[in-house]
């Protein structure tokens, strides 16, 4: 067959190249100068491995990734371990409150980012609200800033995601598979067991993945609570931006190590899932069984007191936004104040993000999904492979060093986008492609591929199926997937702090400079941050109402 | 209307809006404004604002934009601009800063600049204000305040917490202190202090750590300082024997941008005595003029022991005192 | 049908995937206008040779002629084909009446010619009165027949059916294939039935393709396939079944030289002549 004739044959092939093409370009490119940049020595003009090998041999670049790589592993497992059983019983049995657990879920999913570490801090730092008296109850605390608190963090904001996909996972499974066991004579526990939590492996594989690659990338939180620990996102992030002008190679290598590290998670994951089928026929949800009463009781307890500590920082935020804050100290009396600055000075920002990320979200939801399909009902020998590393990399890669690529990238005719909206616009939708990518994918396995066929068949070109047939099943699960997606490009921070100007400052913006800055305005950031969590929470909580979708977005 | 109809109104409305906001210059295409001047500011709104406003009433006309970020943040942009330069000014910074980058500044002969005590040759940073960076105990964690930075390593000092440093490397602030400490105590104090440290490259993790508690002690600007304990912060100030810690900050030029006459002006104004009364009443700093007394609640520094490191020194062997820190850190 | 029935040939088709050979060196001539059923247990090509000639599937090697003409490298939705799935594959967003008039709209069908089209068809399969039902809301005999109402309003060239009956109890299913014989011998439409099912391929064929392992073992006549086969693995999958000829009673029995056989045959064959295939296994010798 010519290539022509297999154009015509499978259009899709054009829109794989083409896809191809741009993310080559929008994502690899920019990012090819760190490549090179991680190669250059000191001197700038000899090639050498040396920033690379420090990572290994110098005590300020090896604790980093140490640290990283231990925090990963340890948030990792915490998270799974508290998450998984919860997400269990509340897939599998009758517990009350279960739509709200589920929304409370995908709230936690969409928090604003290191406001967390900043309110347990507030809470259990040294000199916390909480700490004197803990110390006076005889308890031997000391705070809550170092290495444990990064992990309690990022444990508690994990939980979320690690919830829904494991109830997810659960949920989903064909109910007979479980009753075939226990014909078998298995006890119910054992075909939990055996059944159960090897065939949810996938999603949960992919939770522990994504967790693991998060905290991995996160810098928000260990700055705020790590203490004196050091991690890789935070280093990379002072050698790109130190005062002192330093060669940029060893932020570079260690953004490859990142790169590396996230690509072996990933490769793992896949190994392990590799060679197995997890084939399942039906679409019918499970059933939920009943649960002796001290049972019940027992598991809505440790729910309860979970999403409780989820939500504290949320709380504290809220409740600190209506003090009076001097130089960075809270006090009373209670006031309107903060509010008060926000509708004078903050109210652009607030547009500006729903702006910025409504138009990103659009980009990143109709180019996901064209991912996704490629994906899902195709498999090229080498595009796929191709577009799936593609998708990925921006995941892959902290929010400040793609930043940085754009800058190098778009800052010079004829494409000149920094300090506009544009490179705004394409930091997020490079960055959000691939959680829309995977939220399509999602969509599209439940979509039979006979029902494209049977389109075909009847003479629907595959522009016309996807318009009449595909995109109208996946609509629900695209719209909690964009929805999600909308939500943390409006809590986005790491690139936005290298690309905003003046007339494109966003929330977030405000919200770290009031919190990081010396001048004592965490007052602002507060109330600023509990309009951001309004404006993802309520949204979000509407269209979990209307789009109940089974599938987990995230 | 069916939900998925509903849904793609208000994805479109919300579009809509979006683009409906007023749409900044966007470089490559619109008309350089002459009425325009863009500030990168390394410093809060506390410290720019008052002198930025009284500005705009001289000149009404003028479209100042400002934005903010650490330092670091700051010369990363502006070096990654450099083929098209979006800033003017950039406010904040040490000299040494302005030295190590002085590629992305343009000279400046200001007609003030004989009021200040401190003098960039290369004119390219113009001064503006001295801060003292004190040491600083939290008085939660310890129970005396020490009369030297030697003290603060004694045992007695040590088993009350470690004290917290930001790195060379990569801040001004914590070169500053580095070499000034070097200066007055040599390398063994430094390796001795490293032993108690926790080290950041954040120079605001250490003073909110030194604020908090979550530290012993920390080094902190004076105004920040009388900021706190103004609002209630456990917090003392060493007024240590072997001299006190100085660091100039000012503004420099950036070469290439789109006002250059805008920001010119501008920094002529920075230096002027009336933008300096400004900085002692309102902003509450310690001006760079001779002329100037200090602001409120700010140490008077007449009689006061200062340490004065080399300039030489410090600006030509950077590299050789980073790697010796570096090298300290190692050991440890 | 404007049109008269279509030839439908295949020659020296070869597909492998992921280096399993599914078909090796296949070439069949279907008979136009005819019943044609390609038997063979699961894993023996059929679906992937079905599949194949509906464009779902491109041969590796090999030729496609539906009407004379090369269709080898034509994307399905440019062959006039209709295509009934094992799962029915209904469009569940779209109502009864929208999943089969959804290819004529296709073709810029509308308005009132839209409507009679679909209505017939949906009088034709006996769901005058379903047009607004949403298929989650039809039983797998009535969605069996809506994917045919939807298959054939096109006045396709060639219809497909892959394993129809699979899903339906036995009942059904031998009430569905006799429907679907009916409707195939009423309009003259070449079909290509797949099943692994020797009952319904001996009684509905007028070809029977037999297949094993990729190949195509043995062709022709019910009859020819079932008294001479060609091979071992042929006479297995079709050992069991014999064939009675008679005449359909007003009830519904079978009238077989002169003796009177309660099968249960469908009320619109009364009168005529049919042979039917009768597995041995069902014949219960009773005393008098």
């Amino acid at each position: 067959m010519t290539f022509a004739e297999r154009l015509r044959r499978d259009p899709w092939l054009l829109v794989a190249m083409t896809l191809g093409v741009v993310l080559l370009l929008l994502v690899l490119v920019p990012q090819l100068w760190i490549v090179r940049s991680s190669l250059l020595a000191a001197d700038g003009q000899s090639f050498t491995l040396d920033n690379f090998l420090r990572y290994l041999t110098a005590v300020r670049y090896r604790t980093a990734l140490l640290n990283s790589v231990a925090l990963a592993i340890i948030t990792t497992l915490l998270a799974m371990v508290v998450a998984v059983p919860l997400a269990f019983f509340h897939a599998r049995y009758r517990l009350p409150g279960h739509d709200m657990v589920l929304t409370l879920a995908t709230l936690a999913t969409a928090s604003p980012p290191f406001l967390g570490a900043y309110a347990w801090i507030m809470l259990l730092g040294f000199n916390g609200i909480l700490s004197p008296s803990l110390r006076a109850l005889g308890l031997p605390w000391h705070s809550i800033v170092g290495f444990h608190g990064i992990v309690w963090v990022g444990v508690w904001g994990a939980f979320g995601l690690a919830f829904l996909f494991a109830h997810d996972s659960f949920a989903s499974l064909d109910p007979d598979l479980e009753e075939a066991a226990e014909s078998t004579g298995a006890s119910r526990w054992r075909a939990h067991l055996d059944i159960a939590l090897p065939l949810a492996a996938p999603g949960l594989l992919t939770a522990a993945y994504l967790v693991l690659t998060g905290v991995l990338a996160d810098f928000g939180t260990p700055r705020i609570i790590g203490g004196p620990v050091s991690v890789l996102p935070v280093l990379l992030y002072h050698e790109f931006l130190s005062e002192g002008g330093v060669n940029p190679g060893m932020a570079s290598a260690g953004s490859l190590i990142s790169i590396g590290l996230a690509t072996g998670t990933l490769m793992l994951q896949r190994l392990i899932l590799a060679g197995r089928s997890y084939v399942m026929s039906g679409t019918r949800r499970v059933a939920p069984r009943e649960l002796p009463r001290w049972a019940t009781v027992v598991v809505t307890g440790v729910t309860a007191l979970a999403f409780l500590i989820v939500f504290v920082p949320h709380l504290v935020i809220a409740f600190s936004s209506f003090l009076s804050w001097r130089a960075d100290i809270p006090g009373l009396p209670f006031t309107f104040d903060n509010y008060r600055a926000l509708a004078l000075r903050s109210s652009a920002p607030v547009f500006v993000s729903y702006a910025l990320s409504a138009i990103s979200t659009l980009i990143a939801v109709v180019v996901g999904t064209l991912l996704a399909y490629v994906a899902v009902r195709r498999s090229y020998t080498l595009l796929s492979p191709a577009l799936q590393a593609l998708t990925m990399i921006p995941y892959l890669i902290p929010g400040t060093v793609l930043a940085i690529g754009l800058i190098v990238v778009f800052n010079r005719e004829p494409i000149r986008l920094t300090g506009t909206w544009m490179i705004l616009v394409l930091a997020y939708f490079i960055r959000k492609v691939p959680y829309a990518t995977k939220s399509a994918e999602a969509s599209l396995y439940q979509v039979h591929e006979n029902l494209e066929e049977a389109a075909l068949s009847v003479g629907a070109t595959p522009a016309q199926v996807l318009r009449d047939v595909t995109s109208r099943l996946i609509l629900p699960g695209l719209v909690s997937g964009a929805t999600l997606t909308f939500l943390m490009t409006l809590t986005e921070l790491s690139s936005t702090l290298m690309l905003y100007g003046a007339a494109t400052t966003t929330m977030s913006i405000v919200i770290y400079q009031a919190a990081m800055g010396m001048g004592g305005q965490f007052g602002l950031a507060a109330s600023t941050a509990v309009v951001m969590m309004v404006s993802v929470y309520v949204p979000l909580y509407l269209v979990r109402k209307r789009f109940p979708s089974t599938g987990v977005a995230a | 209307m069916t939900p998925p109809r509903r849904a793609w109104i208000v994805v479109a409305l919300v579009f809509l809006v979006g683009c409906a906001r007023p749409e900044p210059t966007k470089g490559s295409k619109a008309a350089r404004p002459s009425a325009g001047l863009t500030i990168y500011a390394a410093q809060g709104g506390e410290v720019t604002d008052p002198v930025v406003d009284a500005y705009r009433v001289r000149n009404p006309g003028l479209v100042i934009q400002i934005i903010r970020g650490g330092m670091g943040e700051m010369l990363s942009r502006i070096r990654a601009e450099r083929e098209q330069p979006i800033g003017d000014l950039l406010w904040g910074g040490s000299p040494e800063m302005y030295a190590i980058n002085d590629d992305l500044f343009a000279k400046a002969e200001l007609p003030e600049a004989g009021h200040f005590r401190q003098r960039d040759p290369s004119g390219k940073w113009h001064p503006y204000s001295i801060n003292v960076i004190y040491l600083v105990v939290n008085t939660t964690r310890v129970r005396r305040v020490p009369v030297s930075y030697q003290e603060m390593l004694s045992p007695e000092f040590r088993a009350q917490g470690p004290i917290a440093l930001s790195n060379p490397t990569v801040s001004g602030t914590a070169y500053t202190i580095v070499t000034s400490l070097v200066t007055a105590l040599g390398w063994p104090f430094i390796d001795s202090m490293l032993g108690n440290a926790w080290l950041t490259d954040s120079s605001d993790s250490m003073f909110k750590w030194t604020k908090d508690g979550e530290t012993a002690a920390g080094f902190l600007f004076e105004a920040s300082l009388r900021d706190y304990v103004a609002s209630g912060a456990p917090l003392q100030p060493v007024l240590a024997s072997e001299g006190l810690i100085m660091q100039s900050d000012g503004a420099g030029l950036i070469s290439g941008g789109p006002h250059p006459e805008n920001a010119l002006a501008f920094l002529e104004y920075m230096s002027s005595a009336e933008a300096h009364e400004i900085v002692r009443t309102r902003v509450g700093r310690r001006s760079a003029r001779d002329d100037v007394a200090p602001a409120k609640g700010l140490l008077d520094l007449a009689g006061q022991k200062l340490i004065r490191p080399d300039p030489l020194w410090v600006g030509r062997d950077r590299k050789i005192i980073l790697a010796r820190f570096d090298e300290a850190r190692e050991r440890l | 049908m404007s049109r008269g029935p279509v030839a439908v040939r295949v020659e020296g088709l070869r597909k492998s995937f992921r280096g399993d050979p599914a078909l090796l060196e296949v070439s069949l001539d279907f008979t136009p206008g005819g019943f044609n059923t390609l038997l063979g247990p699961s894993g023996c090509g059929k679906t992937t040779l079905l599949r194949s000639i509906a464009g779902f599937v491109t041969p590796e090697a090999g030729r496609i002629f539906i009407g004379g003409e090369d269709v080898t490298h034509r994307p399905p939705w440019t062959r006039r084909i209709g295509f009934v799935f094992q799962s029915y594959a209904l469009w569940p967003h779209m109502n009864v009446f929208e999943n089969v008039a959804y290819g004529l709209r296709l073709r810029k069908v509308a308005g009132t010619e839209l409507e009679r089209r679909v209505r017939a068809m949906l009088e034709t399969v006996g769901l005058a009165s379903f047009h607004d039902r949403s298929p989650g809301a039809l039983s797998g005999g009535q969605q069996q027949r809506v994917a045919l109402a939807r298959a054939l309003v096109l006045e396709p060239d060639v219809l497909l059916l892959d394993e129809p009956l699979a899903n339906l109890d036995a009942r059904l299913r031998v009430e569905m294939r006799q429907e679907i014989r009916r409707l195939q011998k009423e309009l003259q439409i070449t079909t290509i039935f797949v099943t692994h099912d020797q009952e319904e391929a001996l009684e509905l064929s007028d070809l029977v393709a037999v297949m094993s392992h990729g190949r195509v073992e043995q062709v022709g006549s019910p009859e020819e396939v079932y008294a001479k086969p060609a091979s071992a693995d042929v006479a297995a999958l079709l050992g069991g079944a014999r064939f009675l000829v008679g005449v359909v009673s007003e009830e519904g029995d079978l009238i077989v030289d002169g003796a009177r056989l309660p099968l249960g045959l469908s009320r619109d064959l009364r009168g005529q002549r049919v042979r039917v295939a009768v597995s041995p296994r069902r014949v219960v010798v009773v005393a008098d």
